[in-house]
């Protein structure tokens, strides 16, 4: 899935951006979003807002996510 | 069986003796055995026994029955009328007055129930009891309003990760472990 986030974050670049987080070195965060499993992604709004949260490697549905995070 | 007679071996399935003919059942005082009427069965009817009678009365006075243990009749078609509430059972009026109950010891502390039969002292006690003011209802109900308006409110903010943005801008967190 990485080539896929990369690709989706290059097209979103400026608008929305990517963070990524080892749940093994930062468990306050997994903890923070009770994380289940990995791959997990969840995306932001610009007020910290939670809008999507995806389990797993879809890659049409990290689009939908990357679109939803951006507004539009 | 063996004869009380003739105490001779006879047939048990026989009323009479096949030694000396006579009847295999027990045998009176005399040794001689109850006669049986011709015709008549191995088993006798008893005629019913009734109550002692007691002896006539000499010079033939006239003979009163003993009396029932249950009143007499008021009248005739009539029927006694039941028993006031208070004595239900027969047992008469509820005892009262001062000797029924023991008095109190005295020296004793003042108890509410040392004085069965009286009401229950309110001194000291509030005119109001508790459960009809209506201040506990009042705080109650406010309690749960602040409750449920504070999960509703707060709900949303707790959701928000403002300090996860990068460059304040909508951000994706990608979650992964390196195993």
């Amino acid at each position: 899935m990485a080539p896929v986030v990369n690709g989706l974050a290059a097209s979103y670049q400026g608008k929305v951006e990517v963070r990524h987080i080892d749940a093994n070195t930062d468990p306050v965060s997994a903890e923070k979003f009770n994380l289940r499993g990995v791959p997990t992604y969840i995306f932001l709004d610009s007020t910290g807002e939670v809008v999507e949260r995806q389990e797993g490697g879809n890659p049409s549905l990290l689009e939908q996510g990357f679109k939803k995070a951006a507004g539009q | 069986m063996i004869c009380p007679h003739c105490h001779s071996e006879t047939s048990d399935m026989r009323p009479v003796c096949e030694v000396c003919g006579k009847s295999v059942f027990a045998a009176g005082p005399q040794g001689e055995a109850p006669a049986v009427p011709q015709g008549a069965g191995p088993h006798q009817p008893v005629a019913p026994q009734g109550p002692p009678r007691a002896a006539p009365p000499p010079g033939g006075a006239p003979h009163t029955p003993p009396q029932p243990p249950y009143p007499a009749p008021t009248g005739q078609g009539q029927y006694r009328p039941p028993p006031p509430a208070s004595d239900a059972f027969g047992y008469g009026p509820p005892p009262q007055g001062e000797g029924f109950y023991p008095p109190p010891i005295p020296g004793a502390p003042p108890s509410e129930w040392s004085t069965p039969g009286r009401a229950r002292p309110t001194e000291g006690r509030s005119k109001n009891p508790l459960y009809l003011s209506p201040w506990p209802y009042v705080v109650g109900i406010v309690v749960v309003v602040g409750v449920v308006v504070g999960l509703v409110l707060f709900r949303g903010k707790a959701t928000a990760y403002p300090e996860l943005l990068v460059n304040n801008r909508p951000t994706m967190l990608d979650f992964y472990t390196n195993t």
